[in-house]
């Protein structure tokens, strides 16, 4: 039989992560959907919602680092998890762009914007983890983030820009022996 | 519904974290079919939210059970936990060594963010997962635990015995892939070092072919392993084949046609045939079971052929960053939208707002017998229900004419048309009234097709018929004409219905304000348009109500007509609380606008030398259920199917049809892109008919400078007929072509398979709304209490990059700096009439406003600072910050790039120290009206145009039939060019819309429903599709006399795009197709190693 003690369900518990670096716990049902509560109880709207069903990556935050579409997440697969959205996306400073967000504006790597924050977090967990993407990688990573305005155009210009400002960053960073890092 | 499926769907799902298998399987038999596994849920979800599946009572989540996840190494085979992440599997450096088809696999499944959240178990579970058919040929057993023990199967039995398994459920924990190994001694051992992978003897592939490049549904999956013996035999050949809703299995039978063998044409011809017979594809209706079949067999023989014998360069971007200098600026809205700071309007929240919701209709067609709403209204939470009683104005709704309900009194025309609408305190409770609202529907025959509107006999949609606009144009004689040809083309192009997919689905915000009035913050084209509309319908001023509509996620023409705002208008008067409206992605593919489908038939005759005698074309338009622009846009079809080309006779004979069919309406191209289609369609084949070159063609044809336009009316003159023909000539790209015979275009002797074409098209298309329609102009200039230059328009910001444009006019117009500048758009209370940000034009309209208002805004600013510095008002000058001495510094567009590097002096007078010195405001206004032709000329005929040429390179997969764009060149002829990474972007943009076009977008309907509900089976191009170089050419240059400046180039990039590629794809295959977008089974040819002797390594 199943003890009950244990096979609670896990509806009453608290949703307890963090998000963009602050702790949060919030009381909501354990299916619903980040998106939802990034957008609607958190009030974060630099995430997007667009399709609902992972199609478009218009609500791709980073989950523990990985980027993961928030309207298919739910709340109980966040449990003690970190979420950075689109607002936690900054340079090294408060109120500095990230370089990628930079590359992003001189390049053009947008024109309506709706798509940008979900590009902008694909493109920062891409060169977080490879510093020189080949044409086939950036395909691969951004395949889940749909744009509509551009042609992706500017937004594979924007990410080679980006790329190019993380090599010099990294140069500065190694000549000032402080391992500066991109993303 | 039925009323449970009604509480299924309200209830959460409780969420049950079972912390080993025996618990977790427990569970599933206690709940029986109220309880899901789940793992990922990427695949559920996505179930849940289009309808496929209800949400369960129960989630059982596996992700607890952590000896199942991960990947390990056993001495016979490689394990991986049921519950590793598809991302996990798809970089783990064993599984890519010793399982190479797997890495593919799952390589080609969906996108890294959702293999970060699904698992190979759940992609297994599934029966259709693309992962399959390399699990398949690799010989994978699963692990399941059916609550007594575990025992493993192998998955081809698991798979084959899957559709008929019912009751006892099963868990799978683990899968096991025995090593591929050439040599005993490669097994590795417990502790032996990392294992060698299978030597080179081995060969695999693994193919998935979708509708698109990447992130597709599939439509065939194959996999493809075996060895080759000392004398190039093959051993151990393993063949599965699944795709779409097929469940993958092993193609035994075409195994063992060629095990043993050698692969010469005779044996590959036998495994192709084995193939055809053993593969057994589900059809649907993205593509048949035949072309599922003839493409597995073609690229599972052309991988065998290939292993027995078997870039992108960089940018030339013409315009482009470096070319343009510091005129290639930041926009101004770019901070907030790389940031998320950004707030779209249906981004807002109030903390009293209620939530709306719209009740459509599950009918395309049905009389409504009765609405009751009491359930509705007693629910508690609920604040308004609306039907047609409640609309106090006018019932109707339309740009140029309002047939539109706004909400249906006694009769639905399509799936879409609005019954009710409702306010509640939550979404949830919202769903639940919309569910609570009895309509007593009595089903009407659904006139499906425009054909079915026509025929005698058939039900009126509206009191004057089926036909909402007939157009008619002749000129010349027709018969003596066609008489006259050497040469007659006859044929019929069909068009899909295409979406217009703005990324941001249309909602809003609409508050109730304390002085009585009403506040509209949602999206649109033309926000006094929306404001009269909304006026009407609730039978109050214009004057009460204020309409924000910038910033737009995209619109495309789509956002110009109403969608949600009638409605939460309503709801917030009715309930006096701020309502929120947000589509969902279903509701906006059902109700929104689409390009309309059309059938142009055309006949087309030239002389024995090539030169077009008559041209006569017949025109039907799927227009929907209701007018909104759809005439409009046929008169655009009509001027446009004439185009550039010089006919002596010409009959046009055009029809915009109501069907119960979606709504269709404006779309970027305006009609356009239907008519240039068939138009160049004809162009290529009339010159082929005739031996000559398709340009070379166009060029005899082609208009003269001085010419009158197509439909004979005057227009403004320029050369960018002749000036894009000869850019397009001179391109690399087509020069290219010139190298390439259809013969010759096979791609080397690795891939014959591979047929490359280059293609062409000409595009002469017109701006503003045409003659005969209002098109009203014009915006104002004041210097604000703050000494800022403050220009007010009411065009609206939807992604094109209009306030950059504003901005870069002003700095130039004014020697100003950004910061003197403060741009006002999008807000009817603020700004004056400017007509509509559509039809190409408001760039135009801002330019030739700062033109008029130039000098008389000049003249008040520096009298005004000639009274200030009691100095004469010729010697001064305005300049970055303020005024300055007419004397000293740089003036004109020298001293804005001064003011980018900083190096202007000071300023005699700042701009704030100005309007403190001002007595009466400085304020300057204009209004005009677009320019237009003749008043004589037919409605809707143009004056100005843009011309373009567009080449792309395209190559053909011929055993898939895919085509896939390679490079592009556009040349451009508009005028000068105010902001260039606009202009670029403009063209790209266009061009990736009729990249769609041409290839993978269609929005199906059947029987009056659309068969696509959503992005998964809408494919518009993403980055994959987009490979290549996009080359974009301006041309600049304008007569002396010209006073019209820039010309529109918002739509011309979405043209021409699309019949290149037709005839690219032409060139490649020698097959014209004539139908948009191209399917691939016309493609797809029989691999020619087939039937001849190849050499084998
Ligand atoms: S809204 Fe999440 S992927 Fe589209
Ligand atoms: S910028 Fe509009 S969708 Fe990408």
């Amino acid at each position: 039989m199943i003890d009950k003690s244990i096979m609670a369900p896990e509806a009453y518990k608290p949703l307890a992560f963090r998000v963009n670096g602050t702790d949060a716990t919030l009381d909501v049902p354990p299916a619903k959907r980040l998106l939802s509560i990034l957008r609607d109880d958190l009030l974060l709207t630099g995430t997007k919602r667009s399709c609902d069903i992972g199609r478009c990556g218009a609500c791709m935050v980073l989950i523990n680092g990985e980027p993961v579409n928030a309207c298919l997440a739910m709340a109980y697969q966040c449990e003690g998890k970190e979420i950075t959205t689109i607002e936690g996306v900054r340079g090294a400073e408060e109120g500095v762009l990230h370089p990628i967000q930079q590359a992003f504006l001189e390049e053009g790597g947008y024109q309506c914007g709706y798509c940008t924050p979900g590009m902008v977090i694909s493109v920062v967990a891409l060169l977080a983890v490879n510093r020189a993407p080949s044409n086939e990688d950036i395909e691969e990573a951004l395949s889940g983030n749909l744009c509509r305005c551009t042609g992706y155009g500017g937004i594979l210009r924007a990410v080679a820009r980006a790329v190019e400002l993380g090599k010099e960053e990294a140069h500065a960073g190694n000549e000032a022996g402080s391992g500066a890092d991109v993303g | 519904m039925d009323s449970g499926q009604e509480r299924k769907a309200l209830r959460q799902p409780r969420v049950w974290r079972p912390g080993g298998p025996a618990e977790a399987w427990m569970l599933k038999h206690t709940f029986g079919g109220d309880g899901v596994f789940i793992s990922g849920g990427t695949l559920l979800r996505t179930q849940w939210e289009s309808g496929g599946a209800p949400v369960p009572a129960h989630l059982i989540d596996l992700s607890g059970l952590d000896g199942f996840k991960g990947i390990a190494r056993a001495p016979e085979h490689l394990m991986i936990g049921a519950l590793t992440l598809l991302a996990t599997v798809r970089n783990d450096p064993l599984i890519a060594a010793y399982f190479p088809l797997l890495t593919e696999a799952v390589r080609s499944i969906a996108a890294p963010s959702i293999r970060n959240l699904g698992t190979i178990g759940g992609n297994v579970v599934s029966t259709v997962g693309d992962a399959l058919p390399a699990l398949l040929v690799y010989g994978a057993r699963l692990e399941m635990y059916d609550g007594a023990q575990t025992r493993d199967i192998a998955a081809a039995d698991w798979l084959s015995e899957a559709r008929f398994r019912q009751g006892t459920p099963l868990l799978l924990q683990r899968i096991q892939l025995p090593y591929e190994l050439s040599k005993e001694s490669d097994v590795p051992g417990e502790d032996s070092g990392p294992p060698q992978p299978p030597s080179a003897k081995r060969f695999g592939a693994f193919h998935k072919i979708g509708r698109r490049e990447a992130f597709t549904p599939s439509i065939v999956t194959a996999a493809v392993t075996g060895a080759w013996d000392k004398e190039g035999r093959i051993q151990g050949l393993r063949i599965a084949a699944g795709g779409g809703q097929t469940v993958p299995h092993r193609l035994t039978e075409a195994e063992a046609v060629l095990e043993g063998k050698r692969p010469e044409p005779e044996a590959l011809a036998a495994l192709y045939e084995a193939v055809l017979a053993d593969y057994d594809p589900c059809g649907d209706v993205y593509a048949g079971a035949d072309y599922r079949r003839v493409t597995a067999a073609n690229l599972i023989a052309a991988s065998i052929w290939r292993e027995a014998g078997g870039a992108r360069g960089g940018d030339v971007m013409l315009l482009n960053r470096t070319a343009s200098g510091g005129r290639w600026r930041i926009r101004p809205d770019g901070p907030g939208k790389v940031t998320g700071k950004l707030a779209y309007l249906t981004d807002m929240a109030r903390p009293d707002m209620l939530v709306g919701l719209v009740l459509r209709s599950p009918h395309p067609h049905a009389r409504i017998a009765g609405i009751r709403t009491e359930g509705a209204r007693r629910l508690p939470g609920v604040h308004a229900v609306l039907t047609h009683l409640d609309v106090p104005g006018l019932n109707g709704f339309g740009i140029a004419r309002q047939d539109q309900p706004v909400l249906c009194a006694d009769r639905v025309r399509y799936i879409g048309d609005a019954v009710a609408a409702v306010a509640a305190e939550s979404l949830e409770i919202a769903e639940q009234a919309l569910r609570l609202i009895e309509v007593d529907y009595e089903p009407l025959a659904v006139i499906d097709s425009p054909a079915k509107a026509l025929a005698a006999g058939a039900p009126a949609l509206h009191p004057q018929g089926n036909i909402l606009h007939r157009r008619y144009y002749k000129r010349g004689d027709m018969e003596a004409a066609f008489a006259a040809c050497a040469h007659i083309v006859e044929e019929t192009y069909v068009t899909p219905r295409q979406m217009h997919t703005y990324m941001e689905t249309e909602g809003g915000l609409f508050v109730p304000e304390q002085n009585g009035r009403l506040t509209v913050y949602a999206p649109t084209q033309h926000g006094f348009m929306d404001r009269l509309q909304l006026s009407r319908i609730l039978a109050i001023p214009e004057t009460a109500i204020r309409v924000v509509s910038s910033p737009i996620g995209g619109s495309f023409g789509g956002k110009d007509e109403l969608n949600v705002q009638p409605y939460g208008a309503l709801l917030a008067v009715q309930t006096g609380r701020p309502v929120k409206l947000h589509n969902s992605r279903l509701e906006s593919v059902r109700a929104g606008l689409k390009r309309h489908p059309m059938t142009l038939r055309m006949k087309t005759g030239i002389d024995a030398d090539g030169r077009l005698l008559a041209h006569e074309a017949s025109i039907v338009a799927d227009t929907g259920a209701y007018a909104t622009l759809g005439a409009e846009v046929l008169n655009f079809t009509v001027e446009h199917v004439i185009g550039p080309y010089r006919f002596a006779s010409v009959e046009v004979e055009a029809l915009s049809v109501y069907t119960n069919n979606g709504m269709s309406g404006e779309f970027r191209g305006f009609g356009g892109n239907q008519a240039i289609f068939a138009l160049e369609g004809q162009m290529d084949r009339l010159a082929e008919r005739c031996g000559m070159d398709p340009w070379e063609f166009r060029r005899f044809n082609m208009r003269e400078k001085t010419d009158p336009g197509p439909l004979g009316q005057p227009i403004a003159q320029s050369d960018g007929a002749a000036q894009v023909w000869r850019a397009l000539a001179d391109s690399s790209l087509w020069r290219e072509r010139q190298g390439l015979s259809a013969r010759a275009a096979a791609a080397g002797a690795d891939a014959p398979w591979l047929r490359t074409g280059v293609g062409a098209a000409f595009i002469m298309h017109g701006g503003g709304l045409g003659v005969g329609i209002p098109d009203p102009a014009g915006g104002r200039l004041r210097l604000a209490a703050d000494g800022r230059i403050e220009a007010s328009f009411s065009y609206e910001e939807f992604g094109q990059g209009l306030l950059s444009a504003l901005e870069l006019m002003l700095i130039e117009t004014f020697d100003a700096a950004a910061d003197d500048i403060r741009i006002l758009i999008g807000d009817t209370d603020l700004v004056p009439d400017s007509g509509s940000s559509t039809a190409s034009r408001a760039t135009s309209m801002m330019w030739k406003s700062l033109r008029n208002m130039r000098a008389p805004f000049t003249a008040a600013m520096l009298e005004a600072a000639g009274q200030a510095l009691d100095r004469p008002p010729d010697t001064l000058r305005l300049g970055p910050g303020g005024i300055y001495d007419a004397g000293t510094g740089m003036a004109g567009a020298a001293g804005a790039t001064a003011a980018v590097h900083g190096v202007h002096t000071e300023p005699l007078l700042g701009y704030a120290e100005l309007a403190a010195a001002v007595e009466k405001p400085i304020r300057t206004e204009t209004s005009f009206h677009f320019p237009t032709t003749d008043k004589t000329a037919a409605v809707g005929a143009h004056f100005l145009y843009t011309y373009s040429a567009v080449a792309v390179k395209v190559e053909v997969n011929t055993l898939t039939g895919r085509v896939r764009v390679v490079d592009q060149f556009h040349a451009v002829a508009a005028g000068p060019v105010i902001n260039p990474q606009g202009f670029v972007g403009q063209i790209e943009g266009g061009g990736s819309m009729a990249l769609g076009y041409a290839l993978t977008e269609e929005a199906m309907m059947e029987g009056g429903h659309y068969l696509i509900r959503n992005l998964d089976t809408y494919l518009i191009p993403t980055v994959a599709d987009q490979r290549g170089t996009v080359s974009v050419l301006a041309i600049e240059e304008l007569p002396d006399e010209d006073t019209h400046g820039p010309r529109g180039i918002g739509e011309v990039g979405s043209v021409g795009l699309a019949p290149a590629i037709a005839a690219a794809v032409a060139q490649a295959t020698g097959i014209r197709v004539s139908r948009l977008p191209i399917e691939p089974r016309l493609l797809l040819r029989r691999p020619a190693f087939l039937d001849k002797a190849v050499s084998i390594k």
